[in-house]
């Protein structure tokens, strides 16, 4: 008895040690990505050689990459997800992914010539990484960009983008609930492909 | 002043009552007056894209990025009594302190605020508190969401914190319309942004409302100067459950 409480109490110590391992190496990996990718994201945007239809494309390339647009759309549908057809999903999947990047890219368009900063990380409690940024622009106060990162087969995935305090994942669940209360799902892809095409236009 | 602040008191005690109640299915409604507001909203809206969206556009157009940021810069130094006596309203005497220090360096060293010294000299920490985020430390709920002419997004708790906060305010009314014209500008490119990227202008803005001011009222403090520990932590986690969606999917089957 007292040798099973013991083994036990080693093998939850390993446990816990391997978990704070775990933990402890994907804030510094995340934060590192994170620095890397708005980088080379800024690169690209301040090389005013390359027309703007080039430097898009460039961004769009390094955001797919690096944003796991399964799981933030999962996210995004939540309670719906399950209702979706195979077709439906798929669907969404890419005008989502779409729309996002169609006003990334020019949210970062934006910020071009602004100060970014990685200055922070906060492992959470169910394994993902928030690393924390700042923008120093027009106003005195930083705006503040929070990324919320997911390991996904051995890389970290961007699973959501925080501004000021303001959650795009859940921004986006609360407008489509409504959308698709209303409208249905089909309206809903109707409208992101609408937006879709405004975007391009 | 001296009548507001009774009123206010006894509007905060009120709005107890407004504050909505859970739905059949537990959920409490954050907008139960969706209809007006959805009318309300589309008329600030237009208001916006006619008048005073074209007066932000002209002000961006005539006037450099640093007269710009210098206004907003002023216009936030003279909001200072709000951040203070927010501050001391919560308890907090050093941040009020620290807010009323930054006041007169800002507006000395900063030359009538137009430069904030006591950040980019000194280092100091910014406060931003308002009277809305001090009654919701004291306890006070928000009420229901609703929409103001020409105002915007709000709910009663703001709305009286909004009203004490323009006593407050130490920005001459002469000098009002060029605040607003100012701060119009300068969000220029994120109203734009917020117009292309909502799927439903309306529920993007009332969610970024909720979401916002949810978490300045957890920080109650400035977030950006605290180190990561002592940071109030993001959404909440279940809002990053994928898991349980799979066992539904699996219970519900797929197609609709």
């Amino acid at each position: 008895m007292a040798r099973r409480v013991s083994t036990g109490w080693i093998g939850g110590a390993l446990a816990l040690a391997l978990a704070a391992a775990a933990l402890a190496a994907p804030t510094e990996e995340a934060r590192a990505l994170v620095d890397r990718t708005l980088g080379d994201v800024l690169a690209v945007l301040r090389d005013k050689a390359k027309p703007p239809a080039e430097r898009r494309r460039r961004v769009e390339e390094i955001a797919y990459a690096h944003f796991d647009f399964d799981t933030i759309s999962r996210l995004v549908l939540a309670r719906n997800w399950p209702k979706l057809s195979e077709a439906q999903r798929g669907a969404f999947v890419v005008e989502f992914k779409r729309h996002l990047s169609g006003t990334y890219w020019k949210t970062l368009e934006d910020y071009r010539d602004q100060k970014v900063t990685v200055d922070g990380t906060r492992a959470e409690k169910n394994g993902d990484v928030t690393v924390r940024s700042r923008i120093d622009g027009e106003r005195s106060e930083p705006i503040r960009i929070d990324y919320r990162l997911r390991p996904t087969g051995g890389d970290l995935k961007v699973i959501d983008v925080i501004i000021e305090g303001v959650s795009l994942v859940q921004n986006f669940r609360s407008q489509t609930q409504q959308i698709i209360r209303e409208d249905g799902i089909d309206g809903l892809i109707d409208r992101l492909r609408q937006k879709n095409a405004e975007h391009r236009g | 002043m001296k009548r507001a602040l009774p009123l206010a008191l006894a509007a905060c005690l009120a709005l107890g009552c407004l504050t909505p109640a859970p739905g059949p299915d537990g959920v409490v409604n954050p907008d139960p007056y969706e209809r007006q507001n959805r009318l309300i909203f589309a008329f600030n809206d237009g208001l916006d894209r006619v008048i005073i969206e074209p007066i932000g556009r002209v002000w961006r157009f005539l006037t450099p990025r640093l007269v710009r940021t210098g206004l907003d810069n002023a216009f936030i130094n003279l909001r200072f009594p709000v951040r203070a006596v927010s501050c001391l309203g919560q308890g907090r005497v050093t941040h009020a302190g620290s807010e009323t220090l930054r006041f007169a360096v800002n507006s000395t060293i900063g030359v009538a605020g137009l430069w904030d010294a006591s950040s980019r000299l000194f280092g100091m920490p910014f406060y931003d508190d308002d009277t809305g985020q001090m009654f919701a430390a004291w306890g006070v709920g928000t009420g229901p969401y609703w929409m103001i002419p020409l105002l915007g997004p709000s709910n009663p708790r703001d709305t009286v914190g909004y009203i004490l906060d323009g006593f407050l305010n130490l920005t001459p009314s002469y000098a009002a319309p060029v605040a607003w014209a100012n701060g119009r500008a300068i969000a220029v490119p994120t109203i734009d942004r917020a117009r292309e990227a909502s799927l439903d202008y309306y529920l993007f803005v009332r969610d970024s409302y909720l979401q916002r001011r949810a978490a300045q009222v957890a920080e109650t403090g400035p977030m950006q100067r605290l180190s990561p520990e002592e940071q109030e932590a993001g959404p909440a986690d279940e809002l990053y459950e994928v898991e349980t969606f799979e066992e539904d999917e699996a219970d519900a089957g797929p197609g609709e």
